[in-house]
């Protein structure tokens, strides 16, 4: 017999072949020298190699565990899960929030609105939502979250006690690069703010995003008031405030300041996901000029955007990344109530898809691995 | 009688994880925290074969154990969760390893493989000590390409059958055999070159 190839003297070392084909490979390599020799030495290389690991100190993986921790103080971790900030980030960059700004005695300031489209005459102190309108209790993930969660394992907490929570805390510097709405807040001259989450409607459970207001509390007293007569259309109020505030805090996180959550949709923000997504998808989510693609029969009315993690929109098409067309087409012929709404998509580097309307676990293929951790905006 | 004794352990240890994966799936932080105490060395273990230092490991191992979390509502607990993790970490180590300045990947072909294979002289491992050795192979394994570098530290670090690395990187079992044949030659003649000798 003469000398098998390489790869299969190495899938024999390694146990991968049937019975019969060990057993014929075993008969040459012990009468061939020449082989035998391939696989000592092969063996050895590997042993010694394998053989010469050494663990790291316990120390380290406790640092990398606190580390893990610190990323994902939240509860319950899957509401960390950037899909819903950069969705509602996109969501209130593309159709509009309403802003206003009214001083401590409650006369407006200004107009600071995203969208031209507000057409509330009320003045904004009269919109404001009153925490003295709040009903029986709130959801509200402050500061001291821990307490909280220890105290109400459902986040509900008292009116009262809600109040006077903090939300977010960042820096004039921080909010800069936000959004022209944030910029107009700092041209007042505030050198910081936080903001307090308010809900109604009775106790809001954790997921639900039924906030009826948000307020920002400047550092001149001044009030930044995000309402639900605000909420664009297709969006839950809670959406839309969270959507606001998420993005305001993007900035915030890189000073290294605590990520809040308003409401029971969003949770703390990761910092690199702000940092490098937020930021950037509301930067280029404007020019709604990018939207590219026509889809088939049932997506003929709609755009979809892809923005890679890089931050950089990708072009898309059917051809280019079929699956995600297929998943598109079911997703909206099971939701026909999506027609003409916006929704966002997140495709981790798995290809698992996760956003409304998409089964848990359904994982779709990439065209490259580029599109890994990517967000996909679709207006149907 | 040890048999039995055994299974019986390694049975519980199978049902101790798997209720953790089910609370985890839930979001439970706690049992999270539990499965990455269980799988941190092996992933460690897998990022710093994948990777040229510590720290890179560090990053890749911390960066796996996030996007795990992240995803964790979406795995199934019916698959096993080692298969999932190693695919993450293998797929965090080689977007990191592309990421980084890239450096000349090696690829050989099997004619430029043989080199040295066919000696019967272990002068190299008798005049190097087993340090400089195992320095040699860990050069050779960082220049070789992310596809063939997963390979071969899932098989020869890992010891994983083929198929589990097939399941791991989502490649066909023959292409597993082919990649960690060249990956295989591409080290030997690495550490040769690097030892100045034969093995």
């Amino acid at each position: 017999m003469s000398c098998p190839d390489k790869q299969v003297l190495s899938a024999w070392m390694d146990n991968e072949l049937t019975e019969t084909e060990a057993e014929k490979i075993a008969n040459h390599v012990n009468s061939c020298h020449k082989c035998k020799s391939y696989i000592n030495s092969q063996k050895l290389l590997e042993t010694v190699w394998r053989e010469g690991w050494e663990d790291p100190v316990k120390k380290d993986f406790e640092q990398m565990r606190n580390t893990l921790q610190q990323k994902n103080p939240s509860k319950k971790w899957w509401k960390t899960e950037r899909t819903w900030y950069i969705a509602a980030v996109l969501c209130a960059a593309y159709l509009g929030v309403k802003i206003f700004v009214v001083d401590n005695a409650g006369t407006s300031l200004s107009d600071i609105a995203m969208s031209e489209q507000h057409t509330d005459d009320t003045p904004a102190s009269e919109v404001s939502f009153e925490a003295a309108d709040l009903e029986a209790e709130v959801v509200v993930v402050a500061e001291n979250d821990d307490e909280i969660e220890n105290e109400n394992e459902d986040f509900v907490i008292p009116a009262e006690e809600a109040e006077e929570i903090v939300v977010f805390e960042f820096a004039e510097s921080d909010i800069q690069e936000s959004s022209p709405s944030v910029d107009d807040i700092v041209a007042e001259g505030s050198s910081g703010y936080s903001a307090t989450g308010y809900g109604s409607g009775g106790p809001l459970e954790e997921e639900t995003s039924d906030i009826d207001a948000c307020q920002i509390q400047m550092a001149d007293d001044a009030l930044v008031e995000f309402t639900a007569s605000d909420a664009p259309s297709g969006l839950s109020s809670g959406d839309a405030m969270n959507s606001v505030t998420s993005g305001a805090a993007g900035g915030g996180s890189s000073g290294g300041t605590d990520h809040r959550m308003v409401g029971g949709s969003v949770a703390a923000v990761p910092e690199e996901c702000i940092e490098e997504e937020i930021l950037d998808v509301t930067a280029q989510s404007s020019s709604a000029d990018t939207f590219v693609s026509r889809g088939r029969n049932l997506l003929k009315n709609s755009s979809v955007q892809v923005v890679l993690s890089s931050g950089t929109i990708a072009s898309i098409s059917s051809t280019l990344w079929p699956s995600l067309f297929d998943l598109l087409e079911s997703v909206l012929e099971s939701n026909p109530l999506f027609e003409n709404s916006d929704i966002m998509l997140f495709v981790d580097e798995t290809g698992v898809v996760s956003g409304p309307g998409v089964e848990n676990g359904t994982v779709i293929e990439l065209p490259d691995q580029s599109y890994s951790d990517c967000v996909i905006h679709i207006h149907f | 009688m040890f048999i039995h004794f055994v299974y019986l352990i390694v049975a519980q240890i199978t049902d101790i994880e798997q209720g953790l994966l089910e609370r985890a799936v839930q979001g439970d932080k706690e049992a999270f925290g539990e499965i990455v105490v269980m799988y941190e060395k092996r992933v460690f273990r897998v990022a710093r074969r994948m990777c040229k230092c510590d720290d890179d490991a560090w990053d890749i191992t911390q960066s796996a154990f996030l996007k795990a979390m992240r995803a964790m509502h979406n795995f199934k607990t019916e698959y096993r969760f080692f298969t999932w993790i190693y695919r993450i970490v293998t797929n965090t180590a080689i977007n990191y390893s592309r990421s980084q300045v890239r450096r000349s990947e090696v690829e050989f072909d099997e004619e430029y493989g043989h080199n040295g294979q066919t000696s019967t002289n272990n002068s190299v491992i008798e005049e190097s000590n087993r340090s400089l050795l195992v320095t040699a192979v860990q050069n050779a394994v960082e220049q070789l390409s992310p596809a063939l570098r997963s390979v071969f530290v899932l098989r020869v670090d890992q010891e994983l059958s083929y198929e589990e690395i097939g399941s791991i990187l989502d490649i066909a079992t023959g292409t597993v055999m082919s990649r960690l044949n060249r990956a295989r030659n591409s080290v030997k003649t690495l550490v040769l070159k690097e030892l100045g000798g034969e093995l």
